[in-house]
Formats: C-alpha cells, structure tokens, sequence
C-alpha cells in the first residue's frame, strides 16, 4: 500500500512540476534534491504527456543497426487503386455508353471489346473483374461510324 | 505529372474515331467551360472555386481550340478575311476529395449560378441525368486529346489520381489493338 501511495505522491510532484515553466533538467534536478527516487526516462515521459507533447519519431535510427530488435514482418497488402474509365458513342443514332470501374489490367482487356462494340442498354455500368458482365456487350453490332458526339 | 504535355504530341491520329474516351465519378471536382471564357478568366473562377470550398488545388486542360474567320466577299483587297479570332474550351480539375455526390453538386450549381452560363448549365444538368461527372481525356473525332495549360497548389490527391487514370487511356490508345477478327485496328502510329 505503502509503495502504491509512494507513486501517486511522486506523479502528482511531477504534474506540479510540469505546470510551471521549468525546463525538463531542472525537473529532474528538483526531484533528486526532494529525494524522489524515480528514473530520468519515466520522467521526461511523464512530463511529456502533461504537456502534451508528441513522441519523437523515428527513435530506432538513434539505435545501431546490430542492436535493433526487428519488428515482426507483416506481408504487405498491396494496394490497387481503381479507376473508372467511360466509353461512348452512337449506335444508330441513339447515344450509348459503358462506364467501367476496376484495375488497370481489367480494364485493359475489357476496353478491347469496348472501343468496337455498343453495350445493350443505354448505360451500361460494369466491374471489370466480374465475368457476367461481359454479357452486357452486345458482339453482334458496332459503333456509328464517326458520329457527332455533344458530350 | 511527369508523363504529361510532350508525350501527348506523339499521338498523330484517331485509332477510334467511332467512340469517345473519358473519365468518369463522383469523387473528383471537374468542370467543362466551354466558348465563352479567356485563360485569365477560367483561372479566376478557380481561385474564386478554391478559396471558398478549400480545394487544395487546381489544374487546368485545354480541351479544344476553334479558328473563326470573319469574311468579307465585297472588299477589293486580296485577303477576304477581316478578323481572326480563337474559341479555346477548357476543363478544371480540384485536388481534394469530395466527401458525398452531394457536395459535388452544390459546388457545381454554385459555380453555375456564379457565371449565369447557359452552356455550362446544360452541361451540369447532363451530369445529373448521367449520375456521374465525365470529362473527355482521349480524342473526339478530329480533336486532340486536351493537353495542361495551367496548374496552382497541391497536386497530389485527385489529381493526381486523375492524371494516372489519363495517362492510362493515352497509353492505351498507342498500343495496337486487334479486334475479334484479328484485325489491327490503330494503323496511324
């Protein structure tokens, strides 16, 4: 019990201390003289959340390599982004488009059929990715041949 | 940003003159200003845009630019023509993310209200009919894919995501392409 009310008197000492201007070395200084027996590192981290003050980054690179202790990898997630991608165009005379959402490739492979043939409805919006939505691209017919397009 | 501008020239012809390419969602604030307006006047109402929904950023593309010639037949002097003058169109892109489809549109009905432009009216309603803001970034019969004009602040969010997504389309139409019948349908590079 004893040692539980030792640390609350010490934390409270330390919050006091924080408050005034004092720099973090006379703190400790203050401490050592009143006989508080604490670490100089819990010290500078206490000050350092009453004062709010953010952690310094990049502490490993203080540290020599030989000494480092290697976090343990987690594989990386790559990330892909996705674009979107409209085709349009006429189809006797009534104005159609794709609009077409996924990866780089899957567009790619999909904009090969897009470009030469309309889609059956009006607008079609498709995955790239999904298979069934290749349905939606109607092979029997093609493109108006250089249509005016008012976009 | 590095890719831009001098590798668009390359591009000689139309491989797909039958359809129009472009970019398209909900996610990135794009404008078309068509006809009416000068460089200097597209970037005031980017700056006007930019410093009341704080955009971060903006760059602007110029889509297409028309020659009109003034002719007169009664003059005796060889050249008919009396005055020659370009129409330029450009597109604005802004470099912040929009939260909803919501501000988007409120931030395109301002602009609309802003400027009392019939053109740019009719272009914001085709948007909202389409459910998604589309911008040409390939080429349109004759007309050249639109190439920057101008740039002003952060550059790397949207616009960059945007710029990709260009570079991407321009990439593609280089390639060639076979059709289904085997047929190699790009021959103008």
């Amino acid at each position: 019990m004893s040692k539980k009310g030792a640390k609350t008197t010490t934390v409270h000492r330390i919050r006091e201390l924080s408050r005034t201007r004092k720099s973090a070395n006379e703190i400790v200084r203050q401490t050592r003289r009143e006989g508080i027996g604490i670490r100089r590192k819990t010290i500078l981290t206490y000050i350092r959340g009453f004062r709010g003050k953010a952690p310094k980054k990049d502490v490993y690179k203080y540290i020599p390599r030989k000494y480092r202790i290697r976090e343990r990898r987690i594989p990386f997630e790559h990330e892909v982004k996705q674009k979107h991608v409209s085709v349009y165009g006429k189809q006797k005379g009534i104005n159609k488009r794709y609009e077409i959402s996924g990866t780089g490739h899957e567009i790619m492979d999909f904009l090969r059929d897009a470009v030469f043939h309309p889609p059956r409805r009006r607008i079609a919006r498709i995955r790239a990715n999904r298979i069934s939505d290749r349905k939606e691209v109607d092979y029997g017919k093609v493109w108006d041949s250089r249509p005016k397009i008012e976009s | 940003m590095e890719k831009c501008g001098i590798q668009d020239q390359k591009l000689k012809a139309n491989p797909f003159p039958n359809v129009i390419i472009g970019d398209c969602g909900n996610e990135i604030a794009k404008l078309e200003l068509d006809r009416k307006y000068d460089l200097a006047q597209v970037k005031r109402i980017a700056h006007m845009l930019l410093n009341r929904y704080k955009l971060g950023g903006f760059k602007i593309y110029e889509s297409s630019c028309k020659t009109q010639k003034i002719w007169n037949k009664e003059t005796d002097l060889k050249e008919k023509v009396i005055f020659k003058f370009k129409i330029r169109n450009y597109h604005l892109i802004f470099n912040r993310k929009m939260r909803s489809v919501s501000e988007l549109h409120s931030i395109l009905a301002w602009i609309c209200l802003q400027t009392k432009d019939w053109d740019l009216i009719m272009w914001f309603l085709l948007q909202c009919v389409k459910q998604t803001v589309t911008l040409r970034t390939g080429f349109k019969g004759k007309t050249r894919p639109p190439k920057e004009v101008c740039r002003f602040g952060k550059q790397d969010k949207m616009i960059k995501e945007f710029e990709d997504n260009r570079q991407f389309i321009l990439n593609f139409m280089k390639r060639r392409v076979k059709n289904r019948n085997g047929v190699i349908c790009n021959e103008g590079f």
